[in-house]
């Protein structure tokens, strides 16, 4: 198996590098660029903004300046550094609000799961009934409904109405750093979009798992274990359950991925100081450097996305087995 | 002049692996099968699932990688050719398959189906081709008016016919019929063996006639060839075969297949104990030391059989 | 002769487009201790929805059984799950068609053996190993230890199909029901397995309902015959009296259909039109009427009754009198 492992790694740094281009390219070829931005309304001596774009090397023939990005990312893993944000370079002003994002991530990822798990299986037990035809009507809506729409709603209703949440930030900036209230503050400011993200998230779950249960009932190897005399309460643990999972695990790679960049509206509604909040920004300040690095580190998260899931599918399912 | 020659086919199939996805090994599906057939003929090919009779069919229709091997069909080598769409040879080989429900588009009118052949190969006018359709569909005992149905409102016998019609709308000269008759019910495969029988004596027709049922095969075929492990272990006539059977594994299988005779029973059980033990305990005899298939030897006119 | 089983008037309904119709209609049989009884038939005739009715296992929301299923005098029929659970497995075993799917591709095959022994037995898990182990022995494995550690997609089909026999024999159950246990295998081993099934039958000393469409693995296995059509049992005999003295017109059909009947050059007996679909048949009168039109309708009951022809030998519909096969 760790030969496939390596395979799929290797074929990703041409696949890496190609997305470089594209994404670098791309950029460049949008009007404008990160000085424009912030200088573009203001009235900055046109000689300093000019001697700004040289001193930045954004003067130089576009291939010279994509050598040199790659460059220094395969050498020190040097993105750049940010146009706007006071210089600094690009991996700490990501690596900074990463750890935001990754805290709503997981969380998120929780939320899914706790509603997914007895929705799916409630709604495929009890099949044709009134609960089943609530869940699926439930799948319906959120799967129309704009994130932004709900994001919004909630914001109004928990944060705004009834003040149950912060309604924007991480944390609680006054708190002592470390201290248990600190904690508790941090977990309080991720509740809401957390859970407006995986109300939203989950019901591609709960669809796929409704269906697999579904289809796992009336499987023969179900009706066998029916035929041993197996009680129905074992049935599901032992049969159903675990061999409905599958399609999940090989798709929760994609979905951590998937948390990562759907996040963008959830942090920018709630002012969320992530990822997703740092893209938005990254683009309308036309910020390249950062936005370009957030491309490629999207691009990178799924392709091993991808990887680890079918890394898990081989280890609960017997019947593949990697050479 | 013999109608197809299938000289020493191979068919391989790699298996690749390792870091950098080379190949690594071959199946061997077909391994070495040489065989003719005069126009008209039924050449049963008669094997267990895995044995490589289904990829013989695929190879002489071009449907798969001849690795090494030649056919030759009416005096012509067509080995290179076998994959080209539109080439003659193409019109004159066609196939019938065993899944009746997937075999036919589901979102076609069996108008459309029986006349997509034609339609890649011949101009016709849509008056011309109506009737093309509704002769073909008469020939395999279907009222014209199914033209405009689809194949969900038929029943497996006649999806199966539909599927007769298709294949001899171009009027080939060889049909190669991969277990035609295996998904159905017995009295409907009376029917579309029948079918076989009076289009082949119509038109003239060979088949290559694909199936692990020996009955069936009996009743059909004059020739036959046993495959096992990717060669023929036995070729000859029927009679030959199952009254003489040379190759333990040609034994083997025709004592396997039960009998409708209920005071048999303990004789055929008898029988077909004493054959596996030879065929488990004498293999040596029969099998190289590896395990393969013998060259085919000439026991008499009729009858080869893989033997050392 | 003790009966085993006996089915008395089974109705077995599946919802069609929120109808329900009979796909096995009112059949009545027994099954005797030590017998092994064949039910024939093409698709659509009902008996393997017959063979799950006695197991109980349709889906409830699109099935409705009726009649009485008394198995050593109990009706199962009314049976709550639960009690039903402590039936299956425990006194019938089930042998089903395809080893493949018939068996769950994640669970090793020692688990799957030792399922019914959890349920069924007060063995310790090491007992439950040294059975399994055992019963992979029996039907005839030749590498139990590391079979027992195998998944199915690790073993050919001859192999899965012996598992699936084991899962059935684990807990020696009185009755052995088996839905098509070959259709899905090659010839050889087709003949294998059927040994196996016969041998296994006389060591445990338990009775057999076969389902099968093919009348040579009837010939080669049964006592006993019942050839079901479109839902009703329509001749019921011993099994050389079946193939010695075929009454019915449909057995008779069935009988000249088989390639390996035929002498060379003649045809193939084909039997006209369809099996009709449940939705549309028709329920009175001698149902395989349509398909000798050259019949008389006269020679038909209007209402089918089971006349006795010999021994143990019944045959529905009074057409088996005057019946000849088209060209006879």
């Amino acid at each position: 198996m760790w030969k496939t492992v390596v395979r799929r790694l290797l074929i990703l740094i041409p696949q890496l590098l190609f997305i470089s281009a594209a994404v670098f390219f791309m950029s460049q070829a949008m009007p404008g660029d990160a000085l424009t931005g912030v200088f573009g309304e203001m009235d900055v001596d046109a000689q300093i903004i000019e001697e700004l774009r040289e001193e930045f090397g954004l003067n130089d023939p576009l291939l010279q300046q994509y050598g040199r990005w790659v460059w220094g990312i395969v050498t020190e893993f040097d993105f750049g550094r940010t146009l706007t944000q006071g210089r600094r370079p690009v991996t700490d002003l990501i690596g900074e609000r990463m750890a935001n994002s990754v805290r709503l991530a997981i969380l998120t990822l929780i939320f899914q799961y706790a509603l997914a798990i007895p929705l799916g299986v409630i709604a495929a037990r009890r099949r044709g009934t009134v609960i089943d035809k609530a869940i699926v009507l439930y799948t319906f809506a959120a799967m129309a409904m704009p994130t932004i729409v709900l994001a919004l709603l909630m914001l109004f209703t928990f944060g705004f109405n009834l003040s149950w949440f912060p309604i924007r930030g991480s944390v609680d900036v006054l708190l002592e750093t470390g201290s248990f209230a600190y904690f508790i503050s941090r977990i309080h400011h991720l509740i809401l979009p957390s859970i407006t993200a995986a109300l939203l998230g989950t019901v591609f779950i709960i669809n796929i798992l409704r269906s697999e249960i579904i289809d796992a009932q009336n499987s023969d190897y179900v009706t066998t274990a029916r035929s041993k005399g197996v009680p129905a309460g074992r049935i599901y643990s032992k049969h159903i359950l675990r061999n409905s999972a599958l399609p999940i695990v090989s798709m929760l790679g994609f979905a951590v991925a998937g948390l990562f960049t759907g996040s963008i509206f959830i942090e920018t509604i709630f002012s969320y100081p992530g990822i997703g909040q740092l893209f938005v920004t990254s683009i309308t300040t036309r910020d390249f450097p950062v936005s370009n690095a957030l491309v490629l580190m999207t691009a990178f998260l799924i392709a091993m996305g991808a990887l680890i899931g079918d890394v898990l599918l081989t280890v609960v399912d017997p019947r593949i087995r990697v050479r | 002049m013999p109608l197809l020659e299938v000289k020493d086919l191979k068919v391989h199939y790699p298996i690749r692996g390792g870091i950098l996805n080379r190949v690594q090994r071959y199946v061997k599906a077909v391994d070495g099968v040489s065989f003719t057939m005069e126009p008209g003929e039924t050449l049963g090919l008669i094997g267990e699932s895995g044995c490589g009779k289904t990829t013989t069919g695929k190879a002489i229709l071009g449907l798969c990688h001849i690795t090494s091997g030649q056919i030759v069909f009416d005096g012509e080598d067509i080995t290179k050719q076998v994959k080209k769409n539109r080439s003659p040879y193409r019109k004159s080989v066609q196939m019938i398959f065993q899944d009746v429900f997937s075999s036919l588009n589901p979102r076609k009118r069996v108008m459309d189906i029986i006349a997509e052949p034609i339609r890649n190969f011949e101009n016709l006018t849509p008056l011309e081709e109506k009737k093309r359709v509704e002769e073909l569909l008469g020939i395999v005992g279907m009222s014209p008016t199914v033209a405009t149905k689809y194949p969900f409102e038929f029943s497996g016998g006649q999806r199966q016919r539909i599927g007769l019609a298709r294949a001899i709308a171009l009027k080939p000269r060889l049909i190669v019929a991969d277990e035609p008759v295996s998904a159905l019910d017995l009295s409907i495969q009376a029917q579309v063996l029948n079918y076989l029988v009076d289009i082949q004596e119509e038109l003239g027709l060979a088949y290559l006639f694909i199936s692990h049922d020996l009955g069936v095969v009996k009743y059909m075929c004059k020739n036959l060839a046993i495959m096992h492990n990717s060669r023929f272990v036995e070729f000859g006539t029927s009679e030959h075969i199952y009254e003489n059977p040379a190759h333990i594994y040609t034994k083997r299988l025709i004592a396997a297949i039960p009998d409708v005779d209920p005071t048999k029973r303990d004789e055929n059980s008898q029988r077909r104990n004493a054959i596996n033990d030879e065929y488990t305990n004498q293999r040596d005899k029969y099998y190289k030391e590896d395990g393969s298939v013998y060259d085919l030897k000439q026991l008499s006119e009729k009858h080869f059989v893989a033997l050392p | 002769m003790e009966k085993l089983l006996e089915l008395k008037n089974l109705t077995t309904s599946f919802r069609i487009q929120g109808e329900f119709h009979a796909a096995v209609d009112g059949i009545n049989l027994h099954i005797n201790k030590d017998e092994i009884f064949a039910i024939v038939g093409e698709s659509g005739s009902g008996k393997s929805a017959t063979a799950v009715s006695i197991m109980k296992l349709h889906n409830p929301l699109f099935t409705r059984v009726s009649g009485e299923v008394l198995f050593n005098g109990r009706d199962l029929l009314p049976l709550k799950e639960a009690e039903m659970n402590k039936v299956r497995g425990r006194e019938i075993g089930m042998i089903f068609q395809d080893p493949l799917n018939s068996l769950n591709p994640l669970m090793k095959i020692g688990a799957q053996i030792e399922e019914s022994l959890i349920h069924h037995t007060d063995f310790t898990s090491a007992e439950r190993k040294e059975r399994a182990i055992e019963l992979l022995n029996q039907v005839g494995i030749k590498d139990p230890e590391r079979t027992y550690n195998s998944y199915p997609h690790e073993l050919s089909g001859g192999m899965r199909q012996r598992v699936i026999i084991a899962i059935a024999i684990a807990v020696k159950p009185k009755l052995l029901i088996a839905d098509e246990p070959t259709t899905a295998l090659d010839v050889t081993i087709q003949a294998q397995i059927l040994d196996l099934i016969r041998d296994l039958q006389k060591e445990i000393g338990s009775s057999i309902i076969m389902i099968t469409h093919d009348l040579g693995v009837v010939a080669e296995m049964a006592d006993r015959v019942a050839v079901m059509y479109a839902g009703q049992i329509v001749e019921i005999a011993p099994i050389q009296e079946l193939f010695q003295n075929p009454k019915h017109p449909y057995t008779r059909s069935l009988l000249a259909a088989m390639p390996s009947n035929i002498v060379e050059g003649e045809k193939l007996n084909a039997i006209e039109g369809i099996v009709p679909p449940l939705q549309n048949m028709i329920r009175q009168g001698c149902r395989f009427a349509p398909r000798i039109p050259w019949i008389d309708a006269s020679e038909h009951e209007e209402n089918p009754q089971y006349h006795q022809v010999g021994e143990n030998h019944y045959v529905l519909c009074s057409c088996h009198k005057t019946f000849r096969l088209k060209g006879e």
